[in-house]
């Protein structure tokens, strides 16, 4: 009896190991792709636009305007 | 909607000049009431000239929070462009970035923004799949993040401005970042220096 309640224990417990890593992951993994990512068919309005600003004149960066 | 550029930097005198442009934004509200706004961005005139068919467009969008992220980008912003003065790379003002971000409301906060354009996949394909990659350098919190972050943009740029299939590369970068991840979490080993904010 007192086996089968440590098997079951383990088992919970190895099960909620697994399970919290597999969150973990998955969270570093969103914040990850949330920083740097690639751009697809969701960000084609923003870069159409970016596009346009070139075409009404936006030249590009020359150096030393910032810092 | 409509944008033009009124430009006025006295830093690039030694430079060839520029003609000056007007600059209105018509942006966002209904047809009939369209929202104008006025806008002058700063002259930007060429450092490098660029070749006709770069490779990439690199795009950085900055509102100008008070934050380490938009210092960070600042200080570091003429070195990333000379490790990649192959590409042209356009700066936006404050006031475009604020009138950009003022469409797009989600990105209000995740500014200073890197946005590259593979232009060999919008010339060939459009804006509708895959056309490049960005990053949300605002989304790091500590100077060594957006510095880190920063520096692993520009390289990941300058080696990978041949590959043939970029989004193969940015989500093997991706891949691989998570397998560190989980290594770690798994080993208990300190947290990735990007995403442990």
């Amino acid at each position: 009896m007192f086996e089968n309640w440590m098997d079951v224990t383990s088992g919970v417990a190895m099960a909620g190991a697994v399970a919290y890593t597999i969150y973990a992951i998955d969270q570093r993994q969103r914040k990850l792709k949330d920083m740097m990512n690639v751009l697809d068919g969701q960000d084609a309005a923003l870069s159409r636009r970016l596009e346009e600003l070139i075409e009404q004149g936006l030249l590009p960066y020359s150096g030393a305007a910032t810092a | 909607m409509n944008i033009e550029f009124e430009s006025s930097d006295p830093s690039h005198q030694h430079e060839q000049p520029v003609p000056s442009k007007r600059v209105t934004v018509i942006s966002g509200g209904a047809a009939e009431h369209p929202r104008q706004e006025e806008i002058a961005a700063e002259t930007i005139s060429k450092h490098v000239d660029p070749p006709q068919e770069s490779r990439f467009r690199i795009f950085v969008i900055d509102t100008c929070w008070n934050s380490v992220a938009s210092r960070v980008l600042r200080e570091n912003l003429d070195l990333f462009f000379d490790l990649n003065r192959e590409e042209p790379t356009y700066l936006l003002g404050r006031d475009v970035s604020v009138a950009l971000l003022r469409q797009y409301e989600s990105l209000i906060g995740r500014d200073p923004i890197i946005i590259v354009h593979d232009m060999q996949v919008i010339r060939d394909r459009g804006t509708d799949g895959v056309h490049g990659l960005r990053l949300h350098l605002g989304l790091m919190q500590t100077e060594t993040q957006a510095l880190t972050g920063l520096q692993m943009f520009a390289r990941f740029l300058r080696t990978n401005r041949a590959t043939k299939n970029l989004e193969a590369e940015v989500r093997g970068k991706l891949l691989l970042e998570g397998l560190a991840g989980a290594i770690q979490i798994v080993g208990g080993a300190p947290q990735n220096i990007l995403i442990s904010a």
